[in-house]
């Protein structure tokens, strides 16, 4: 087993990361940029290094820095967490050469799934089926209209090594192609060095569903089910949950089978994800696969009972699966929200700021992942994700309750987050009867007023928030409010006798 | 003491602090306390229930608050403060001339307007990239595109002027 791990990452992942290394008995070693010198991920690690400055490029994005820190602190392994280096072919390559073991799948492997098109070309090669459309990627507009209408509206413009819905353009005629497509192009060359960008047919309405895989260096694949991620926002996930409602026994059969074979037609091990749209006849087609670890992993973790983080590593270091497929049973529902620093009511704009005061929800089967605490900075360098609540219960419908009271519990201040938008979507009528797609949000949530509200803001709640904020208004400039919590506690009576 | 005139969600309310335990709120009596952790962690207990409630931000008399998952956006007004603004209000004949700020740091990528243009609500007028991503920043009135303030390529802070709608 390895001694020392480095995390080349932040935030609640690199956290996540830290406390599976502490678990197997492992020295944990972060990395920091100059914002993140006392955050959590810093303080938590066993050793914390300066790695350079704010911006992601000189820092969490530095492959040289970090390969070579990793030699100085003698660390036998590198995490990469999600984003940043996790999916980036060039960097994994370093690594092995380095002779330091990367967590993860072989740079070979991220490599043939990196190109959105070459993976397009290789999952159609093993007969995963996919999303009709070009497998190679598009040089100029006239080639675009060509493909486009050969395909038939409405396509989607997708960067080959995109993510995120970075480089993702939906578009509907002919018209709208141009400013799409140089738009696209700009997107995919900022996020990721590269402008290819390929066109798909639009599934329309369809649900994203995933298959968490994992495979040891021996040949051994499991999958550990799928997770619906249906609820998103620009192709970014919001609210993620496993098992889906949608699929039947037979069609998690069909789909993980398929997951396997994508898995194993890249010559795949560590955990990877494929990442599937199904239409509303329940067919599939694969999307990609990501080969890291996902932010959404704590789902999974929650209805299989296996620490994904712990068994990355263990595979890294050469041990074999710790079990087998039919080990793995689904063992409840569970739903994760993403908590965000970010403005709903304007554009979904990210917030920057501090953290006055932060009191997470707690009770049974809730699990929060996170990166801040009190008095945390949230920068405008980084992904302004805050934390994570994850919930488990036997059935969905409960489930979504206790996320829904888990939420209520939730006390942010100094920043707004997406925490009421998070509740609105709990109370969608569509979100609790399953019946939604990828377009849920857009369609549903985005105007107010609908009466989705009407279920948890009452009068009794708009009158505190009327007095709170008529108290606030009296309060005398420069005011510091007076403890007098405790002023019944018999204890401190009794210190006085 | 005097009424306080609360906006609630857009929802007004009169908000009135008869002593320190009870208060009026559109006439009807409530029984109040009020207690805080610290200047961010207040609790309130109204009839027979405690709330817990977080000071998300406070810009002068606008207040942004949470509590039990929910924000709730209160903007206070003495009746004075109220006057005031119904005065100031009719003097202006509600014409909007406004300069419209970025919502955030990031960079001018496009302008896909021109200045003395006419242009309605919610169209358009520049994209700008923040977080790797592009966003339109839209016009909220109909107006005259009076001037443009920035160009392509150069980046902005929070608060930044953009254009100016007449």
């Amino acid at each position: 087993m390895f001694k020392k791990i480095l995390i080349a990452n932040r935030g609640e992942i690199a956290v996540r990361i830290i406390r599976a290394c502490k678990e197997l008995g492992i020295i944990s070693a972060s990395v920091y940029s100059e914002v993140d010198k006392y955050a959590l991920h810093s303080r938590l690690a066993d050793e914390s290094h300066f790695i350079g400055e704010s911006l992601p490029s000189e820092s969490y994005l530095n492959q040289n820095k970090i390969i070579d820190l990793a030699k100085e602190i003698k660390a036998d392994a590198i995490h990469p967490g999600y984003g940043f280096l996790s999916e980036n072919a060039a960097f994994i390559k370093k690594v092995e050469e380095s002779g330091i073991v990367f967590i993860g799948p072989s740079s070979r492997s991220v490599e043939m799934m990196g190109s959105k098109t070459a993976a397009r070309h290789l999952m159609k090669k093993h007969g995963v089926p996919i999303v009709p459309g070009t497998t190679e990627k598009i040089i100029s507009i006239d080639s675009a209209k060509k493909n486009a209408s050969e395909i038939g509206y409405p396509i989607l413009l997708k960067a080959s090594s995109g993510g995120g819905g970075k480089g993702m353009k939906r578009v509907f005629a002919e018209e709208e192609l141009e400013a799409a497509f140089s738009s696209a192009q700009r997107e995919a060359l900022k996020a990721f060095g590269d402008d290819s960008v390929y066109i798909e047919k639009l599934v329309e309405n369809p649900k994203h569903i995933e298959v968490q895989i994992i495979a040891d260096k021996f040949g051994n694949y499991c999958h550990l089910f799928e997770r619906e991620c249906s609820v998103q926002r620009r192709h970014q996930k919001v609210i993620e949950e496993a098992p889906s409602s949608f699929v039947d026994d037979e069609t998690r059969n069909r789909i993980t089978t398929a997951a396997i074979n994508a898995a194993k037609a890249c010559g795949y091990y560590n955990a990877g994800t494929i990442e599937f749209l199904m239409d509303k006849n329940k067919n599939f087609y694969f999307l990609e696969m990501n080969t890291r670890l996902q932010v959404e992993h704590p789902v999974t973790e929650f209805i299989t009972g296996i620490d994904l983080v712990k068994e990355q590593i263990k595979i890294a270091s050469g041990e074999r699966l710790s079990f087998k497929q039919e080990d793995l049973r689904i063992l409840g529902h569970a739903i994760e929200c993403r908590v965000y620093a970010e403005d709903p009511e304007n554009n979904f704009l990210p917030i920057t700021g501090t953290v006055e005061y932060h009191r997470l929800p707690s009770g049974p089967n809730i699990r929060i992942d996170r990166g801040i605490e009190t008095s945390s900075e949230v920068s405008r360098f980084y992904d302004p994700l805050l934390s994570k609540i994850s919930v488990l219960e036997k059935q969905r419908t409960e489930a979504i309750k206790r996320m829904d009271i888990a939420l209520n519990d939730y006390l942010i201040a100094g920043i707004k987050s997406n925490i009421s938008f998070l509740k609105r979507i709990l109370h969608n009528k569509k979100f609790n009867n399953g019946e939604y797609s990828i377009n849920l949000i857009e369609e549903d949530l985005l105007t107010y007023g609908r009466g989705d509200e009407s279920s948890f803001i009452n009068e009794e709640l708009e009158n505190v928030a009327a007095i709170f904020a008529a108290y606030l208004k009296q309060l005398p400039k420069n005011h510091v409010p007076s403890k007098k919590v405790y002023n019944t506690n018999k204890w401190a009576d009794i210190q006085h006798e | 003491m005097s009424e306080l005139f609360v906006t609630v969600n857009g929802k007004e309310k009169v908000v009135q602090f008869i002593n320190s335990d009870k208060v009026l709120i559109d006439g009807k009596e409530y029984h109040y306390d009020m207690s805080s952790e610290n200047e961010f962690h207040y609790f309130i207990r109204l009839n027979k229930k405690t709330f817990d409630i977080t000071k998300v931000v406070k810009d002068k008399n606008k207040i942004a608050i949470l509590t039990e998952g929910n924000y709730f956006e209160c903007n206070v007004q003495t009746k004075l403060e109220k006057y005031a603004e119904t005065i100031l209000a009719h003097s202006e004949k509600s014409h909007h001339k406004e300069d419209v700020v970025s919502p955030m740091p990031g960079m001018v990528l496009k302008i896909q307007k021109n200045e003395n243009e006419e242009i309605t609500i919610g169209e358009p007028v520049l994209i700008l990239e923040a977080m790797k991503m592009e966003n339109e920043v839209t016009s909220p009135y109909s107006g005259l595109l009076k001037k443009i303030y920035v160009s392509e390529n150069t980046p902005v802070e929070k608060g930044t002027k953009l254009f100016r709608i007449e």
